[in-house]
C-alpha cells in the first residue's frame, strides 16, 4: 500500500479562516519510493487576508497570492481531492499535520463540499512526522539528531532536523521541497529504527489504538511534551462522553491511594492540578503506543514494570474508581459555544448526511447556473451556506444583482472588520498593517507597500 | 501423529510455557521470546502479511491497516512458518531473491499448500488453546448457535468470530 506525504503553505495560521495557497504530496511504494508527485496552488479568496507574517515565511508576494493566473481556491481544492483519492488506499504522513496540515486539508474540503476525512476514511490511516521525529532523537539519537536554532537550542523544525541529519533541503516553506525534506528524514527511520518505524505505522489506524489501550491494562505513551521523562505509563479508564475518540488514562505514576479518597468534586478540582493524573489520548490522532514487555528497563525509572502491572491492575479491578475518574474527567472538558461563523462550525453540527454528502457530490458535477436551486436541496444549513459562496466567487453572475451587491459589501466589512465584525476572528486588514508596523526589514516594506493599497 | 496434529502440539507447547491462565494469547510477546521482529507494514490490502529471514534473524511484516484481530491472526500464522518451517524460510533467502518470503495472501488462505494448513493449524491451537477455549466455555451453559454469546467469547480471544467457529466445530 502507499505513503501519500504532503505539506502545504497557507495564507496564515488560523486553521479556521486562512487557507491554502500551496499544496504538493509524493506518492510512494510501501518501502518509500517515489511513485507519482503532484503539486498545486491557489489565489487568494476574496475574503481572506494574508498574515503578512506568513508571507514573509513563504517568500509570497500580496501579488503572487492574488494573481489572476493562479486558479481559483476551489478549482485547486478539487484538484487535490481528485489526485488525492485516485491515490488512496493511503497513509498519509505530514510534518505537524495532526495539528495543523490535516486541518487546513480537512477545512478546504468542508468550504468546497467535500467529504472532510479522506485521510482517515474509507482504508486510509494517517500518522505525524513530527511526533516520529520526536520520538526518534529522543529515543534512537544515534540514528536521529534534533536540529539546531541559531542560538544552539534543540528544534525539531523541518529544515532544521534536515540539515542536522544529511537531508537536502532545496528551499524552506515551499510545500513540494518540505515533501522532500520529510521523506528524507522518513528514510531515515525506518532504515536505522525499523522498531520506531514500525510502531510508528502500526497506530497509525484508529481500530489498532482502540483495541491496544483497551486490552492492554498498563501502556507506555510516547509523550515529548513530558520530558525529561518521555515516556508515561498509563492505563486506559473511561472514554470522553462527548467526543469518542478521547480516551481518559490515568498515569500510573499518580499517588492512586489518595485520588481513590476524593469525592467527585475533589476529584475534578485534582484533576486540574499538575501533574496531572488523567491524560487524554486521541485515539485518531496515531499515538505512539508501547507494551511494557517492549520496553527497556531504564525506561521504567522509579518504577517497575511489575509495579505498574500490579497499579493497573488494580485500577481497572474497580470499575466504579475508573467511572469516578472518567465522570471528573469529562466534568472539566471545556465547553465551547456554536459559532456563528459557518468556517467553525465543521465540528460543531452533527455529520454530513448520506442524502447531503449524495447532493455534494452531484452539485460538483452541475453547470454553475443549475447549482443555486440545487443548493436549496441540501439538509444541512452549512452546506447551503457554503454552496452559495463558492457560487458567488466562481460565478457570480448566477446571483442577482442586489444579492451580489450584498455579499461585497458583506466581503468589504470583513476584511475591514467594520460593522458587524469589530472583533472578529480571521485577519483583517487594519490587523495586517498592524503587524507590518511591528516588522523590520526591506521585505516587510514590500510588504507594507502592498497593504496599504487594499 | 498426522502433520497438522503436530503442529498444534507444537502451537500448545508454546501456550504452556506462557503458563496462561486466561486469554487472549499475547502473540507479539511470544514472538519475542522466540527471537522474531514483528514489523508493521501498510501492505497492499490482499497481504496480510510474511514471514522472512533477515541477517540470520526471522522477521514477521504485518499488514498495518488490517484489524487487530487479523494482525494476531497472521502473526500466529507466521510463527508457525518461523518454528515449523524455518529450513524452507533460509532456503527461500538462497533460492530466489526476488521473493524471498513466505507470504500469507489470497493464495495461501485457500488453504490447498501443506505447509499453509499446517500454519493455520498452528495460528488456530495457539490463539485458542484448546484448555482455555474448554474452560471459558465450561463457564456457562449458553447455545453454541448463540452468535452474541460467541461473539462474547471470541472478544476473549480477540479473534474473529469466523476463526472461533472454525476452532469449535474441531473440538
Amino acid at each position: 500500500m502507499a505513503f501519500v506525504l504532503y505539506d502545504l503553505e497557507t495564507s496564515g495560521l488560523n486553521k479556521r479562516f486562512d487557507q491554502i495557497l500551496q499544496f504538493a504530496a509524493v506518492r510512494t511504494d510501501a518501502d518509500l519510493n517515489e511513485t507519482h508527485r503532484f503539486e498545486t496552488r491557489s489565489r487568494l479568496l476574496p475574503h481572506v487576508v494574508p498574515s503578512p507574517q506568513a508571507l514573509l515565511v513563504t517568500g509570497h508576494t500580496l501579488a503572487e497570492a492574488n494573481s489572476p493566473f493562479r486558479q481559483s481556491h476551489y478549482s485547486m481544492v478539487c484538484e487535490i481531492v481528485n489526485v488525492l483519492a485516485s491515490w488512496c488506499p493511503a497513509t498519509f504522513l505530514g510534518y505537524n499535520s495532526i495539528r495543523f496540515d490535516e486541518e487546513f486539508l480537512r477545512q478546504a474540503f468542508y468550504q468546497c463540499l467535500h467529504p472532510i476525512f479522506l485521510t482517515n476514511r474509507n482504508g486510509n490511516a494517517r500518522a505525524d512526522v513530527l511526533n516520529l521525529m520526536r520520538a526518534a532523537t529522543t529515543l534512537h539519537p544515534s540514528v536521529m539528531h534534533a536540529g539546531l536554532e541559531r542560538d544552539g537550542r534543540p528544534t525539531h523544525r523541518l529544515g532544521a532536523m534536515a540539515a542536522a541529519n544529511g537531508v537536502p533541503s532545496r528551499a524552506l516553506h515551499d510545500a513540494a521541497a518540505d515533501v522532500d525534506a520529510m521523506l528524507g528524514l522518513c528514510r531515515l527511520v525506518r532504515a536505522g529504527a525499523p522498531d520506531l518505524w514500525s510502531t510508528f505505522l502500526r497506530f497509525s489506524a484508529k481500530p489498532a489504538v482502540v483495541d491496544f489501550v483497551r486490552d492492554e491494562d498498563a501502556f507506555a505513551y510516547f509523550d515529548y511534551f513530558g520530558r525529561p521523562q518521555v515516556m508515561h505509563f498509563l492505563t486506559r479508564v473511561g472514554v470522553n462522553p462527548n467526543d469518542g475518540n478521547s480516551h481518559y488514562c490515568l498515569d500510573l505514576a499518580s499517588d492512586i491511594d489518595a485520588l481513590r479518597k476524593l469525592d467527585d468534586g475533589e476529584l475534578s478540582q485534582r484533576l486540574t492540578q499538575e501533574p496531572r493524573p488523567i491524560r487524554r489520548l486521541k485515539v485518531n490522532a496515531s499515538p505512539l503506543l508501547y507494551p511494557l514487555w517492549d520496553i527497556e528497563p531504564d525506561r521504567f525509572v522509579d518504577l517497575t514494570e511489575d509495579e505498574l502491572t500490579r497499579r493497573a491492575s488494580s485500577v481497572r479491578g474497580d470499575p466504579e474508581f475508573m467511572a469516578a475518574l472518567t465522570r471528573a474527567a469529562a466534568s472539566i472538558e471545556p465547553i465551547y459555544p456554536p459559532s456563528e461563523h459557518v468556517e467553525q462550525q465543521i465540528y460543531g453540527g452533527s455529520f454530513i448526511s448520506d442524502a447531503d454528502s449524495a447532493l455534494s457530490r452531484q452539485f460538483h458535477s452541475l453547470p454553475w447556473q443549475d447549482r443555486l436551486d440545487f443548493a436549496q436541496r441540501f439538509q444541512d444549513d452549512r452546506l447551503r451556506r457554503l454552496a452559495r459562496r463558492l457560487i458567488f466567487f466562481e460565478s457570480p453572475h448566477v446571483l442577482e444583482e442586489p444579492e451580489r451587491r450584498l455579499i461585497v459589501n458583506d466581503i468589504a466589512a470583513r476584511r475591514r472588520g467594520e460593522g458587524r465584525y469589530t472583533a472578529p476572528p480571521w485577519t483583517t486588514v487594519p490587523q495586517a498593517l498592524s503587524e507590518l508596523d511591528a516588522m523590520i526589514g526591506e521585505q516587510s516594506e514590500a510588504l507594507k507597500i502592498e497593504f496599504r493599497s487594499l | 501423529m498426522n502433520e497438522l496434529d503436530e503442529a498444534r502440539a507444537q502451537a500448545s507447547a508454546l501456550v504452556k510455557r506462557l503458563g496462561l491462565k486466561v486469554p487472549p494469547v499475547p502473540v507479539d510477546r511470544l514472538a519475542k521470546v522466540l527471537g522474531v521482529r514483528i514489523e508493521y507494514t501498510p501492505f497492499d490490502d490482499e497481504l496480510s502479511g510474511m514471514a522472512f529471514i533477515r541477517d540470520g534473524k526471522p522477521v514477521i511484516g504485518v499488514n498495518s491497516n488490517h484489524h487487530p484481530n487479523r494482525q494476531r491472526f497472521t502473526i500466529a500464522h507466521e510463527l508457525a512458518h518461523v518454528v515449523l518451517h524455518r529450513a524452507k524460510l533460509e532456503a527461500t533467502v538462497l533460492i530466489d531473491k526476488g521473493r524471498n518470503f513466505i507470504p500469507r495472501d489470497s493464495i495461501s488462505a485457500e488453504g490447498i499448500d501443506p505447509l499453509e494448513k499446517q500454519a493455520n493449524a498452528f495460528a488456530s491451537e495457539l490463539l485458542m488453546p484448546e484448555r482455555l477455549v474448554q474452560q471459558i466455555m465450561a463457564e456457562s451453559s449458553r447455545d453454541i448457535q448463540d452468535d452474541d454469546y460467541l461473539i462474547g467469547i471470541a472478544n476473549r480471544f480477540r479473534v474473529s468470530l469466523a476463526a472461533l467457529q472454525i476452532r469449535l466445530a474441531r473440538l
